[in-house]
């Protein structure tokens, strides 16, 4: 059902569809892109500049799901248990 | 044509090069595989935000906070802009849909586009067009300083008499 709508997609014009709810998966390739360009300056070296990349990448992403997981735990667990 | 560059060191000519063109600056001093990197880690940013959220996401007029960070990308975010204007807010391509209220608070018109793209993916096209920006300021304030690469320098071979 997916592919009718995607005929009429212009593509730099219009907004991509079918992304629906999960947009928040657009934050990985959002990190790749500013990893690459952060390693293209701040590398030492650019050999094995896409392992340096990938590294980096998953470094971000694992950072930022831990920031979610405990805002999750401090929102939706700490802060109801505490006395009114 | 020789470098520009004052007592400090400043590469000011390989700045305005790399915000021409993203990561130019970096090939122009040398360092040319890493002018690569940059420009294909700041034009796919870019071009994945357009892609995402359509041309509408680049709008100096609507979106003008956000264009100062996207004006970053260089010459690339003034021609999306110019897209925007003269085709999609026009309604040479799409068509106008009536608007009761001005989506934006700076918007003129009482028309919107039908290829304008709305909530979470257009923030985030609009954040991937605007990080494209900030970081081609961080590669070209990298070129400013950065010393010209000076390829290694091969040994002569000893003579013998």
């Amino acid at each position: 059902m997916m592919g009718l709508p995607l005929l009429a997609w212009i593509p730099f014009m219009e907004p991509i569809r079918g992304i629906g709810n999960a947009w928040w998966l657009l934050s990985v390739p959002l990190i790749v892109g500013i990893s690459i360009a952060y390693k293209s300056i701040r590398a030492a070296s650019v050999e094995r500049f896409w392992t340096q990349v990938a590294w980096f990448s998953m470094r971000v992403m694992m950072i930022m799901l831990a920031l979610t997981l405990g805002l999750f735990v401090l929102v939706r667990i700490v802060l109801p248990s505490l006395p009114v | 044509m020789a470098d520009v560059t004052d007592d400090e060191g400043l590469n000011w000519v390989a700045a305005i090069m790399g915000w021409l063109v993203p990561g130019l600056g970096q090939m122009w001093i040398g360092h040319v595989q890493r002018g690569l990197f940059a420009m294909v880690g700041v034009l796919g940013l870019f071009l994945g935000g357009v892609l995402l959220g359509g041309v509408g996401v680049v709008d100096r007029t609507d979106n003008r906070l956000w264009f100062m960070a996207q004006a970053g990308a260089g010459p690339v975010a003034f021609a999306a802009d110019w897209v925007n204007s003269a085709w999609v807010k026009s309604g040479s391509v799409g068509e106008m849909l009536d608007a009761p209220t001005p989506i934006m608070p700076r918007s003129t018109g009482s028309a919107v586009s039908s290829l304008r793209s709305v909530t979470s993916v257009n923030e985030i096209a609009i954040l991937y067009c605007s990080m494209a920006g900030l970081m081609n300021v961080v590669v070209l304030l990298d070129a400013l300083v950065r010393p010209r690469y000076e390829p290694p320098a091969v040994p002569r071979p000893a003579v013998t008499p």
